[in-house]
């Protein structure tokens, strides 16, 4: 039985975003109008909050890594304001871009994926032309949603822009894997909490339809930042009113896990923040957080993005290549896929 | 998973329930480095004072699990099974399994009868090492927990007192393996001792002792643990430990309170085991530390332990050390010990008098030392003799009244003030309350505003016009047509509405209602016009 299947008490939609299967075999969970067509095994969204931490340079490793594991990446630029996926990846500037795909409304995803050279691994750019791109419609990010979790490949993974726009956490929120990238720095940490917040309310709010806890939610939302309500707390008031539900929204926050990738470490403290925050981020706010682990600050990288190169294939032997092969076996580890023959 | 004020201490710690005491310690500064107000990880996360009241809870979490006592009776509320407990705490105990009332009474019963020639040697070794070790130790983290219990101790109590069979409440709680111990094996050998202990210990000197008992307990606790032998010696080893470090180093006065506070503790968890090994260990330990300067000290140090045994009392530990270690602070405890003198001589025995007859002499020449350490050595008889009976409870009372005269009185009296002042706060505000309540003309619920009950309510407030204008930012003029139903001269009703808010709430009148209802009469009567 498919994991989503075996939980009945899911709406349709949330139905279609949840975990995929975790076996090989297809699975026809596309939204309806576009056919029935694989979607993607699993989707990663990196996100984190602040600029300039690594976002895009994360995931176009973890696309490569993945790729290279003998797995079909998709890469979605979702950094629609400023995309630069494609020049991380040394591809330069593409004929297509999602923005192609969101104005004309006959094109299909597969019309905008451009290859990216590396195996297996292939790229949808972001919006280049259009200068009001970021601002995305609503029907448009359904629309793009819902083409995304048709897409085929094993792995879908979108880099998400800075921000804690609902454009961004409504994306980074369907992904199986949220991955927040953190900086060991209180700017980035700043961001990083409240991204997950924003993220873990936006998703609350999704669910509020099911559980009937419109009003809870909503005060919860328009709380001050600093007083904001953790699940105990919302939980608490939902329990008051109706215990089941509770159980249910419990179980199913629960299971909104963030993933945690620290990135240019710098010392070896550094290398423990990730498993800090997520501590924290438990002890407080009480929802789970996994420490994916840390990527050392390196010079290779930088360099790599100088040559626009991935350094996973620029430099695989450096420490930041190193440590985004493990984070990306990690991930591999979490979905219980066992890692195919490197070609 | 809870939020953390609800988390248990080995869930806040994020150890298991079996955790040994290195693993908490680790634990426990792992996470104070993570929690810590200027660490990366909780910036930004939450407001400053959660991460704060995190800490404390943390550190409270540690001062109870780091305990050996302490943590057993936490896990006995807890509800987790006490042999694992006892494991964990005392594991190189040759009897784990044992509970510690057995273990104690065994204990005990070796040491009664001298034959047993493990323990005396332990509780040797104990104070032996007892004169090195605690003294550091002491001063440092002493300090530190009376801080950290002052804060908390309080809050414990309640709970620990509707728990803890003994109804110590923090004094109980560390004694509590201990007094369990001794109580039940003094119970168990000379009656019913342990119930007037218990009891006696209880709220009185909740309050006041908690902080000094919760000082040294923990203290002791890491010489208990080094201490190889079952409980009888553990729970002396702490026993000697203060008692040794008070006269050792800290003869200064500035240390004083640290030892002093121990002393006094270290009766609670010492008590029963003590008053009986005493005797025994008496002369072993002031024969291992004769030739050293601390001979007279070492040598009271059992009788010392013994007599807080029974008596907790602050005062008179005080007392016995003050002569012993510095004789800096005799003129203090000295009532509250003579008040106890007359009970507990009675059935004072032969053997441990001498001894500390002798030592007093020794020390200093001080009044009130002979009858402290005669006290002292009362309760030896009691227990091991078993004519405990007038002895225990005549202890027991006297630790009652002791810190009942000292600190009692000084709690008392901060309470008294506190109260007093709360009285007078509580007061004032039902005056207050009084006041205006009579005030008020009764309103029915179906009253209709008119500008003359709107005029009423203004003058039993005591307004003026013009205050009332001065207030609301309404003109006088229309207040003055407000109030006279000169309603065809009142502004259109949108505007006129508002100034009726404003008045009700300036009156304390429910404003949607007086607008409701007065502007019914306006539209009502302007119209007839």
């Amino acid at each position: 039985m498919r994991l989503p299947m075996s939980k009945p008490s899911r709406a349709p939609q949330a139905d279609a975003r949840a975990l995929g299967s975790p076996s090989s075999e297809p699975v026809h969970a596309g939204p309806p109008g576009l056919g029935r067509r694989e979607r993607p095994r699993r989707i990663i969204a990196v996100g984190g909050g602040k600029g300039g931490i690594g976002k895009s340079m994360v995931s176009a490793n973890l696309g490569v890594a993945l790729a290279q594991s003998g797995l079909n990446v998709l890469l979605v630029d979702a950094d629609l304001g400023g995309a630069n996926l494609h020049t991380c990846l040394g591809v330069g500037q593409p004929e297509a871009t999602l923005s192609d795909f969101l104005r004309r409304n006959k094109a299909r995803l597969e019309d905008v994926i451009v290859p990216t050279g590396v195996p297996r691994l292939s790229l949808i750019a972001g919006a280049q032309d259009a200068l009001d791109a970021a601002n995305l419609k609503y029907a448009q990010k359904q629309k793009l949603l819902k083409t995304l979790l048709g897409a085929q490949a094993d792995y879908l993974i979108l880099d998400l822009g800075a921000g804690t726009s609902f454009n961004t956490i409504d994306f980074f929120i369907m992904a199986d894997h949220g991955l927040l990238v953190v900086l060991p720095e209180p700017t980035s940490v700043e961001n990083a909490y409240r991204f997950a917040k924003a993220a873990f309310f936006r998703r609350l709010q999704q669910m509020e339809a099911q559980y009937g806890i419109q009003d809870l939610v909503d005060s919860a939302l328009t709380t001050r930042e600093g007083s904001l309500r953790t699940l105990h707390d919302v939980l608490e008031q939902v329990r008051r009113k109706d215990p089941v539900g509770a159980e249910r929204l419990e179980r199913e926050l629960a299971a909104f896990r963030i993933r945690l990738v620290v990135n240019q470490a710098r010392t070896d403290a550094d290398l423990n923040v990730g498993t800090a925050v997520a501590s924290a981020w438990k002890k407080f706010f009480g929802i789970d957080m996994d420490d994916l682990g840390a990527i050392r600050y390196d010079d290779e990288a930088w360099r790599a993005v100088r040559k626009r190169r991935p350094v996973l294939i620029e430099r695989p032997d450096s420490p930041a290549a190193l440590a985004i092969q493990r984070i990306a076996s990690r991930l591999l580890a979490i979905d219980g896929t066992p890692i195919p023959a490197t070609p | 998973m809870k939020p953390f004020a609800q988390q248990t201490y080995y869930e806040l710690l994020e150890v298991p329930v079996t955790a040994q005491m290195e693993e908490i310690h680790a634990a426990y500064s792992r996470l104070m480095e993570l929690y810590a107000p200027d660490s990366i990880a909780v910036y930004a996360l939450v407001d400053a004072d959660q991460v704060d009241a995190l800490r404390a809870r943390m550190t409270e979490a540690m001062e109870i699990l780091t305990d050996a006592d302490l943590r057993v009776e936490y896990d006995k509320d807890l509800g987790l099974p006490a042999r694992k407990v006892a494991e964990a705490v005392t594991a190189p105990a040759p009897v784990p399994e044992v509970g510690p009332t057995q273990r104690a009474a065994e204990a005990l019963a070796s040491a009664v009868e001298a034959s047993a020639s493990t323990s005396p040697v332990a509780t040797a070794e104990a104070a032996g090492k007892g004169t090195e070790e605690p003294e550091p130790e002491l001063s440092g983290p002493a300090a530190f927990r009376a801080s950290f219990v002052s804060g908390y101790s309080l809050s414990y109590v309640t709970s620990s007192l509707q728990t803890a069979p003994f109804g110590g409440g923090f004094v109980g709680m560390p004694a509590a393996g201990r007094m369990d111990g001794g109580a039940a094996s003094s119970a168990a050998e000379s009656g019913s001792s342990a119930a007037p202990m218990a009891s006696d210990s209880t709220s009185v000197e909740a309050g006041t002792e908690s902080n000094a008992a919760a000082v040294t307990v923990a203290a002791p606790a890491s010489v208990v643990a080094e201490a190889p032998s079952p409980a009888a010696p553990s729970s002396e080893s702490p026993v000697a430990a203060p008692v040794a470090s008070s006269p050792t180093a800290p003869s200064s006065e500035s240390l004083a309170a640290a030892p002093v506070v121990s002393g006094t503790a270290t009766p609670s968890n010492g008590s029963p085991v003590v008053a009986a090994v005493a005797t025994t260990v008496q002369l072993e330990a002031s024969s291992i530390t004769a030739p050293s300067s601390e001979s007279p000290s070492a040598a009271l140090s059992p009788s010392d332990t013994a007599s807080p045994s029974t008596a907790d009392a602050s005062a008179e530990a005080q007392v016995a050390q003050s002569p012993v270690a510095t004789e800096p602070e005799p003129s203090v405890p000295e009532e509250p010990v003579v008040a106890q003198v007359p009970p507990a001589p009675s059935p004072v025995e032969d053997t441990p008098v001498p001894s500390v007859a002798a030592q007093p002499p020794v020390t200093e020449p001080e009044p009130p030392a002979p009858p402290s350490t005669s006290i002292v050595v009362s309760p030896t008889p009691s227990r091991s003799t078993g004519t405990s009976r007038p002895t225990s409870p005549a202890g027991a009372s006297a630790q009652t009244r002791g810190p009942g005269r000292q600190l009692g009185d000084a709690q008392v009296l901060a309470q008294d003030a506190a109260i007093a002042t709360a009285e007078a706060a509580m007061a004032q505000v039902s005056a207050r309350v009084r006041e205006v309540r009579p005030r008020l003309p009764d309103i029915p619920a179906d009253a209709e505003f008119n500008g003359e009950l709107l005029r009423r309510v203004r003058e039993t407030r005591g307004f003026t016009l013009h205050q009332v204008a001065d207030r609301t930012r309404i003109s006088l003029r229309h207040l003055e047509n407000v109030e006279a139903d000169r309603y065809t001269l009142l502004p259109p009703p949108v505007y006129l509405r508002g100034i009726l808010m404003n008045l009700a709430r300036e009156l304390g009148l429910d404003p949607l209602r007086v607008s409701r209802s007065y502007l019914g009469l306006a539209s009502e009567k302007s119209g007839k016009k």
